[in-house]
């Protein structure tokens, strides 16, 4: 396999394993792309981007130093401790240091409070100002003016040494007498646990992470299984329509080196190519393991964005720990549900609409709930989470059955479900053209209500037989017809201007969410590539005003990964859809 | 009125200084223009000027202790009829949260914040002991979609909150529309502001400290409310 660039920076590794060259590099040839100055922006493992260690430190000494700096444990099992404004005693998880300058070590900022950088080349090299990075402050970050004020003020400083840093630590001073803000801990740590912690200092935001050189910044897509032609198509016209546009500004950019308007001469330095990845993985789920690593290890690349999954995840969320690559907002409904530290997804999948569902139906108890099923991923995850949400007075009263994937259920099936004396509440994860035997059934009128997954029926609302006119209720996790934020009609816009057609709409706009969102946030980064920084600028990101309006509201926060939460239950009627529920967070 | 404490800090006030002549001219004539509403009067203001020490992030304050400056405006709030879910999962209202007739000590939180709220619940935490006995605290999430009534429990364990210290999340429009009645709404979560709101008795105006107090200046606060 070989890498090639197209001429909007796109590569396709094909099934085969066959990478097909889009078209040339033509950047490079025709010579407007210079080398960019970095000082160190050499794609290195991130392993390797740490073996920058202080004289005389050990692995585990860092390993012991990283422990304090992420989870606020010492060495000894006794947790960090800190006092914070004067008098009070934070320990723990509370003080530990990536809570306020995050695990990047790049800091943040937070309700004017500003967080600046402690990573290695920022602590233990001089400090001077900067005009690309105090304008990032200034205008990209949506903070108050107390903060902009105190960035404002210059400030430089010499390096610390490690006795000046320990006594920062300790006491609150910093090497030239100054006294550091009261938010900032003064901490209780003994000499071994500080020269622990100062090891992994040293440590800490060397270099740029993989996948990103001196010219280019490379991306992944991951098309996972036997998925739709046309959602293929509709992601990757999206993708690559936004790679396009990307790199003609920075090609733009490049171009005028020294004469670009404004202060974009400061982010000079930083601009790289977008080149994209295409992954497409085949055969059996438990193959792409290999699949993915393959890819990986031939080219790394910064982050994935995107994506499209028919089933499982799981393989590429595991790779996105293994390698610590952040992976944003694949489509894909069955994201895995433990918590990880760089796979970030637009909603929690089905598990959220049964959850949704047993929450609902916990409102107002039916006597009996009939719950019958398809023997398929989707339909089995649907239940699990109805089943493990629902309090446990009413699992007792739930009947579950579970039908072949073939053929459709027919109306003796029905029938025999109805004689059953089902009289109350039907839960069907099933799809649409289950529906219409079970109209035809004798008794059908004892059913007093039926909730399906308007995802499970293709993302469309049934026609309801008139025998089971309002009776029919669905889970619906998207925003409801007509509460559309503002934001949708630029979207769509720039899906028009592109001349892309219209249809697939919710993949589109939620492609478009990920590459949108990917930008701000390395835009924020200016050259310092680190991955955990990237992450925590999405996290940062996400509730400003990005979401396209496939969901109503999209938020995250510190070691948050679902941007969307929740799910509707709504009542079919001749209109469409009206909600029955609140939105609901289960 | 804190804003213009604010943009007033180019000269620098120390804690406890009261605003100069020329601010208060400027006061009364906003007050008496009609551009203060709400405003019942203004205290003093800690807010100094501090040079940022960007190396660190951590900026300078000119008393060289680490006592942390705040501001305090006293203004009238209506709390909304709301409500809300207690971290038992309980529905509560509001009023009901609110209505108690000793000092009140409300915050704005979230479980997931990185740097503010850990020092705002750490404050509680830490005064809890030194309040009067009759004193409630209220912290109401500003991320309620994420901070169930579950993660508001392990929240309030981690603070080792009493039984006089109530969590409160809800749905995201109500919550949003409590802190747009306590002026404390800033759009997105990260914006939101270190504010402690203090109420000596339910009759009392609020008083709205802006900043981060120690435990001893926020017990000091509370005891100056509650002074007969």
């Amino acid at each position: 396999m070989s890498t090639g660039f197209g001429h909007y920076g796109v590569s396709i590794m094909m099934k085969g394993g066959a990478l097909a060259a889009v078209g040339l590099a033509c950047l490079l040839c025709l010579g407007v792309l210079p080398r960019v100055a970095l000082g160190q922006g050499t794609t290195t493992d991130s392993e390797q981007a740490q073996s920058t260690l202080q004289p005389g430190a050990s692995k585990a000494d860092i390993a012991a130093g990283r422990r304090i700096y992420e989870r606020g444990l010492l060495a000894t099992g006794e947790p960090l401790r800190g006092t914070v404004v004067g008098d009070v005693m934070l320990e723990g998880a509370q003080v530990q240091c990536a809570s306020c300058h995050r695990r990047s070590g790049f800091g943040t900022s937070e309700g004017g409070a500003y967080v600046a950088p402690i990573v290695a080349p920022w602590l233990f090299g001089a400090k001077t100002p900067d005009r690309a990075d105090l304008f990032r402050k200034l205008y990209q970050e949506v903070q108050p003016n107390r903060m902009k004020s105190k960035v404002r003020s210059l400030q430089v400083r010499t390096a610390y040494t490690d006795a000046t840093l320990a006594t920062a630590l300790r006491t609150g001073r910093d090497n030239t007498g100054r006294v550091l803000d009261p938010l900032m801990p003064r901490y209780r740590l003994d000499d071994t646990s500080m020269a622990q912690l100062i090891a992994y200092l040293h440590t800490l935001g060397q270099g740029s992470d993989p996948g990103v050189d001196d010219e280019a910044i490379h991306f992944a897509t991951v098309i996972a299984g036997d998925v739709d032609p046309a959602d293929r198509q509709a992601m990757m016209e999206v993708m690559e329509a936004f790679f396009r546009r990307k790199n003609a500004e920075i090609e733009a950019e490049l171009q005028r080196p020294g004469h670009s308007p404004y202060h974009r001469d400061d982010f000079y330095r930083a601009l790289r190519r977008w080149v994209l990845h295409v992954w497409e993985l085949d055969g059996l789920p438990s193959g792409w393991s290999d699949q993915l690593e393959a890819s990986y290890r031939q080219q790394p690349v910064f982050a994935l964005i995107s994506g499209l999954g028919e089933g499982t995840w799981k393989p590429v969320h595991e790779l996105c720990e293994r390698r610590r690559v952040p992976c944003l907002f694949p489509n894909t409904e069955q994201p895995v549900t433990e918590v990880g530290d760089y796979s970030l997804y637009l909603s929690p999948g089905w598990r959220v609409e049964g959850a949704a569902l047993a929450r609902h139906l916990s409102s107002a108890p039916p006597s009996q709930i009939v719950e019958v099923y398809r023997d398929q991923d989707s339909a089995r995850l649907l239940s699990q989470a109805l089943h493990d949400e629902l309090a446990p007075a009413q699992q007792a009263r739930i009947e579950s059955r579970v039908v072949g994937v073939d053929p459709s259920l027919t109306e003796s099936f029905w029938a025999d479900l109805l004689r059953r004396g089902v009289s109350t509440t039907l839960v069907l994860w099933l799809p649409e053209v289950d529906l219409e035997p079970l109209s035809r059934v004798k008794g059908v009128e004892s059913i007093s209500e039926i909730y399906l997954s308007y995802r499970l029926l293709g993302n469309t609302v049934p026609n309801v037989p008139s025998q089971l006119a309002e009776k029919v209720y669905l889970t619906y996790p998207y925003a409801l017809p007509g509460q559309e934020v503002p934001r949708i009609h630029r979207v769509r816009a720039w899906l028009r201007s592109r001349r892309l057609p219209a249809n697939h709409e919710r993949l589109r706009l939620n492609t478009y969410f990920a590459l949108s969102i990917a930008d701000h946030a390395l835009v924020h980064l200016v050259e310092s590539f680190s991955r955990d920084y990237f992450i925590e600028g999405v996290e940062h990101e996400a509730e400003n005003s990005l979401n396209p309006g496939v969901f109503p509201h999209l938020s995250l926060g510190p070691g948050q990964r679902f941007a969307s939460k929740g799910s509707w239950v709504v009542r079919v009627s001749n209109d469409g859809i009206e909600p029955l529920s609140e939105w609901i967070v289960p | 009125m804190w804003r213009f404490i604010q943009s007033t800090n180019g000269i620098a006030t120390r804690p406890g200084q009261s605003l100069g002549a020329s601010s208060l001219l400027l006061c009364a004539l906003l007050i008496s223009t009609g551009l203060m509403p709400g405003t019942l009067r203004a205290e003093d203001a800690d807010g100094q000027t501090s040079a940022g020490d960007e190396h660190t992030g951590h900026h300078v304050t000119h008393d060289p202790g680490s006592s942390p400056r705040f501001s305090r405006v006293v203004r009238s709030y209506r709390a909304p009829d709301v409500t809300l879910v207690d971290a038992a999962g309980d529905p509560t209202s509001l009023s009901a949260a609110l209505r108690h007739n000793g000092p009140l000590l409300l915050q704005f939180i979230f479980t997931t914040c990185p740097a503010v709220c850990p020092v705002l619940s750490g404050t509680f935490a830490a005064a809890q002991p030194e309040l009067p006995s009759d004193t409630r605290m209220v912290s109401i999430s500003i991320d309620p979609e994420h901070d169930t009534p579950s993660r508001m429990r392990e929240y309030a364990e981690r603070f080792r909150a009493g039984p006089s210290w109530l969590f409160l999340t809800g749905r995201l429009e109500d919550v949003v529309t409590v802190q747009k009645a306590f002026d404390a709404y800033r759009g997105n979560k990260m914006r939101h502001e270190p504010l402690t709101f203090v109420r000596a008795t339910q009759a009392a105006p609020w008083v709205r400290l802006d900043g981060f107090l120690s435990a001893e200046q926020l017990v000091a606060e509370v005891r100056r409310l509650t002074a007969p």
